[in-house]
């Protein structure tokens, strides 16, 4: 890494870490409470506005030419403090980078020139439903003026806040799936209800309905699995740092509870049952840290195998690392006040990202083994 | 002391003895016959609660306590006890429906597959229940019970709740080596005729629909297992109030609350048992701390183990209806191996609880707090005489203090120490299984459900939620397995010390 990347780096890593701490923090509990209680904008215009949104994409419209590393960088350290501004961050990214593998440069282009605002920065995606493993419901058609799309799509992150969206839809004829990209803003076009979900609740999802809506083909017909493999093993590390970000938040909150807490006449930290958890947590933090680092630099093909085995067991072990960071505070850690009890329930969430945990093992080892 | 009639000599080399680990095989031949179909009344009365109230409703009520975290789901709380939920393990000699502790298991396992929150709404009643029966005050006993069973017959329904723990104190008060060592607080200092109570006890379940409190308070806090004493304050006592109610993760039906006593005067009456109710037994006051605690765990965590039971039935039951309609390209995810081996993992795991959870109901039944009405003579005389009849029967031993003394030195002064060790042991086991499998089921469902299983929906996340408070309250699962090592593995080793981690 030259000097002028290293400061790049510096930079990214200050500029996430005080917009986490001074934009994130304050609202993280009340935004939280979405979809019960309003949702804060001013996270996301704030977001926008220091062009995390653009992140992902080229330098040329102002991004950071698809480098894992800093993309990691910057997710982490807000997951840190809310993994579901991350989330909103990546859905954008993976949104983004369908459009690349698509080859829909211009198309990119063209949605980042128009006059700028929040909501036409965002393209809503289905970031958990993985259309390797399930068909999409949305059914495609198409006719005189063009693709008619029909049916649900559903877990829509991001569908009630962008302009944009990219949906996964079938033509009847075709054996895989299409991508496609559409505008929100029609009247064909049904927004449903936020969903209410596990975790990440201040990463809005809804449930789209399309009734003939018109929709733009990206790329090429029936490629929608391959754009998004190609996808999911350029972005599948930045899944991982999300959920690096959380365990680190919980261990370093538990660390600094169990400092303080004082149980049996000494500070539950001198507890040797407590200082295993304590270590199985650092443990588990320090090998996710230092897996996406190692990953994060590799590239060619090597890249994406590593990204995947470095990742999923950090979502794994995110899970476990955000159930101790409860069980260290006790009756607290299970309370909405404190942030271990969303932390564990976005560990939980974050683990389905790009589709079930289990499948994605079973993908993994078939496509680097080449089993059946 | 409490007495050791343990020799070595009788057990294994793991210094475990045929008793310890066959609580099933001793109940064999020894517990009525009768209670199974008890427990099956009992699993039939809670799918019929469940059916009409739980199942239609338990998503409805999580999402309403998210929207308001102050709403209190009181109409639960009535049906339950229309149902006549709240007498019905109550023994007929203090007036209730006398069905046996261990059938109550069953009956919580059950709502737990639909709602945990409605299974805690009934069982921490009678845990504070169980605060009576272990203090082995049958007057206070039956005069509290008395106005459940009035608040039953009017519709106004009066429960009970047990309060230990204090924003200073968790794991502490559970145990008499670390609350000396703790930093206790609540203080009850004597005065003519009772006691002036002052402090605060925190996440206390049910505090909200509760008309009794069954609290821990200390005469000395610098000494607080020599000087221990449970007492119960009704909601309107003077000095008392209610706090905050807590924002919890999930278990969202069951409120935990706050409570306030500044001041508050507590008359004799009603103090279950403090040193002047010892005074006259060989055992100690400190020893009692610690009997009266394993006795009450020891049946409250067969509770939390059949909720861990229940929590993973329902978790299991929904990835079954999930992975029957779900195609994984084109292919049921029935009938993939990996699903079958997971579903195959979920229901051992259903299973593992359940089996945990019906060893400690056989110890406590042989050994246990439900040893004394578990005596075939006994329990067949209670079961088949109507209530008034038994309530008539039974009546001098709740009015004569010689019965209460009897009572009591046969509780604690004639209290086997393996005994106690044995049901200590098994609940603590059964608690920390119940749970982890809890937790453990959730997070396969999760992770083979994927996104669906995280919309609020399709039930699971909110297992997910709930679950985790399985492992936290009745003692953090790091507490029980300290104390399943101290009951079963460390207690006839003299090179053994417990709580002095160094
Ligand atoms: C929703 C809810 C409902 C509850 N309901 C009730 C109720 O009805 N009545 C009631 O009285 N209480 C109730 N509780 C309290 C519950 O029993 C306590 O939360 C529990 O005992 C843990 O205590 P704590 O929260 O203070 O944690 P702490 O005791 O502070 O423990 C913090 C961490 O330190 C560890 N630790 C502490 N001491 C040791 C040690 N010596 N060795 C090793 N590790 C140690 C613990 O395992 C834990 O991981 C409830 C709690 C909750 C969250």
């Amino acid at each position: 890494m030259n000097q002028t990347e290293k400061n790049e780096y510096k930079l990214l890593y200050s500029t996430s870490r005080e917009f986490s701490q001074k934009v994130l923090l304050p609202y993280r509990e009340e935004n939280d409470r979405y979809p019960f209680a309003g949702l804060d904008q001013t996270v996301f215009e704030k977001a926008y506005s220091m062009d995390f949104f653009h992140l992902w994409l080229p330098e040329s419209m102002g991004g950071l030419e698809g480098d894992i590393g800093k993309l990691c960088t910057v997710l982490l350290n807000i997951a840190e403090i809310d993994a579901s501004m991350a989330m909103v961050l990546l859905t954008n990214a993976m949104a983004q980078e369908i459009m690349i593998q698509a080859g829909e440069m211009d198309r990119l282009s063209e949605i980042y020139s128009r006059n700028g605002s929040l909501k036409y920065a965002l393209i809503a995606f289905p970031s958990f439903l993985n259309p390797l493993e399930m068909t999409p419901e949305l059914m495609a058609v198409e006719k005189e003026n063009g693709v008619r799309l029909s049916g649900l799509s559903k877990g829509m992150v991001m569908g009630s806040m962008a302009e944009n969206m990219i949906v996964f839809a079938r033509f009847p004829e075709d054996p895989d799936s299409s991508c496609f990209l559409i505008a929100a803003s029609q009247e064909t076009v049904r927004i449903g209800d936020p969903v209410i979900s596990l975790g990440l609740h201040a990463c809005p999802t809804v449930d789209i309905d399309f009734n003939e809506t018109p929709g733009i083909l990206i790329g090429e017909r029936g490629r929608a699995s391959e754009y998004y493999g190609n996808m999911y093993g350029r972005l599948v590390l930045a899944g991982a740092a999300i959920a690096a970000g959380i365990m680190r938040g919980s261990f370093t909150d538990a660390l600094k509870y169990s400092q303080s807490r004082i149980q049996g006449g000494k500070k539950i930290a001198e507890w040797s049952e407590v200082q295993l958890l304590l270590a199985n947590m650092a443990l588990k933090v320090r090998n996710a840290e230092m897996l996406i680092e190692y990953a994060g630099a590799k590239s060619g093909k090597d890249a994406i195998h590593d990204s995947i085995a470095a990742s999923i067991p950090v979502l794994d072990h995110a899970c476990d690392v955000a159930s101790d960071g409860i069980q260290i505070l006790g009756g607290y850690g299970y309370m909405e006040d404190y942030s271990q009890e969303k932390r564990y329930r976005d560990a939980q969430h974050l683990q389905s990202l790009f589709g079930i945990s289990c499948l994605k093992k079973i993908q993994y080892v078939k496509s680097c083994y080449k089993l059946a | 002391m409490l007495k050791k009639t343990f020799f070595p000599g009788n057990a294994d080399p793991s210094g475990l003895s045929f008793p310890d680990m066959n609580c099933n095989l001793m109940a064999i031949s020894r517990q009525p016959r009768a209670i199974t179909k008890e427990v099956r009344k009992a699993i039939k009365l809670a799918r019929e609660f469940n059916e009409t109230v739980v199942r239609p409703n338990a998503l409805d009520m999580d999402r309403k306590i998210h929207e308001d975290p102050d709403y209190l789901p009181w109409e639960w709380v009535r049906e339950a006890n229309r149902q006549g939920f709240y007498t019905m393990w109550i023994p007929k000699m203090f007036g209730g429906k006398g069905y046996s502790f261990t059938s109550i298991a069953y009956f919580l396992e059950e709502i737990s597959t639909c709602c945990v929150g409605m299974a805690n709404l009934i069982g921490v009643h009678y845990l504070g229940f169980a605060t009576l029966i272990a203090a082995w005050n049958l007057a206070l006993t039956r005069r509290i019970s008395l106005e459940v069973i009035k608040g039953e017959k009017t519709d106004t329904p009066c429960l009970l709740d047990f309060a230990i723990t204090e924003p200073g104190s968790g794991t502490d008060t559970s145990e008499a080596d670390l609350a000396d060592k703790g930093n206790l607080a609540c203080h009850a200092a004597r005065e003519n005729g009772g006691y002036r109570v002052n402090g605060t006890k925190i996440f206390i379940s049910n505090a909200h629909f509760s008309t009794w409190h069954l609290v821990l308070g200390y005469e000395d806090i610098k000494k607080p297992s020599d000087t221990f004493l449970f007492f119960a304050v009704r909601k309107d006592a003077s000095g008392f109030s209610l706090g905050r109610k807590e924002r919890k993760m999930g278990q969202k039906a069951c409120p935990a609350s706050e409570l306030i006593l500044r001041d508050c005067f507590v008359p004799d009456e009603q103090v279950c048992v403090d040193q002047r109710q010892t005074a006259n037994l060989s055992t100690s006051h400190r020893d009692i701390y610690q009997i009266i605690f394993d006795s009450i765990c020891s049946s409250s965590k067969a509770g939390v183990c059949s909720m861990g039971a229940g929590i993973s039935r329902g978790v299991y039951e929904e990835v079954l209806r999930f992975a029957s309609n779900t195609r994984i390209n084109g292919s049921l995810m029935m009938n993939l191996e990996w699903v079958q081996c997971r579903l195959a993992d979920m229901l051992r795991n259903v299973a593992v609880s359940r089996l945990m959870y019906a060893e400690i109901n056989f110890a406590n039944g042989m050994f246990g707090l439900n040893k004394m009405l578990q005596i075939k003579p006994l329990y067949y005389l209670f079961r088949y005489l109507p209530i008034k009849v038994v309530q008539v029967l039974s009546a001098p031993m709740t009015r004569f203090p010689v019965f209460q003394k009897i009572v009591r030195k046969m509780q604690f002064d004639w209290k086997k120490r393996e005994e106690l060790e044995r049901t200590t042991g098994w609940a603590s086991m059964a608690k920390f299984t119940g749970s982890d499998l809890a937790v453990e089921n959730c997070r396969i469902g999760l992770s083979l459900m994927g996104q669906t299983g995280t919309r609020h929906e399709n039930r699971v996340e909110k297992f997910f939620r709930d679950s985790k408070l399985l492992q936290i309250y009745e003692g953090t699962n790091q507490l029980n397995r300290l104390e399943a090592f101290k009951s079963l593995i460390g207690r006839n080793r003299y090179d053994i010390q417990m709580f002095e981690d160094r």
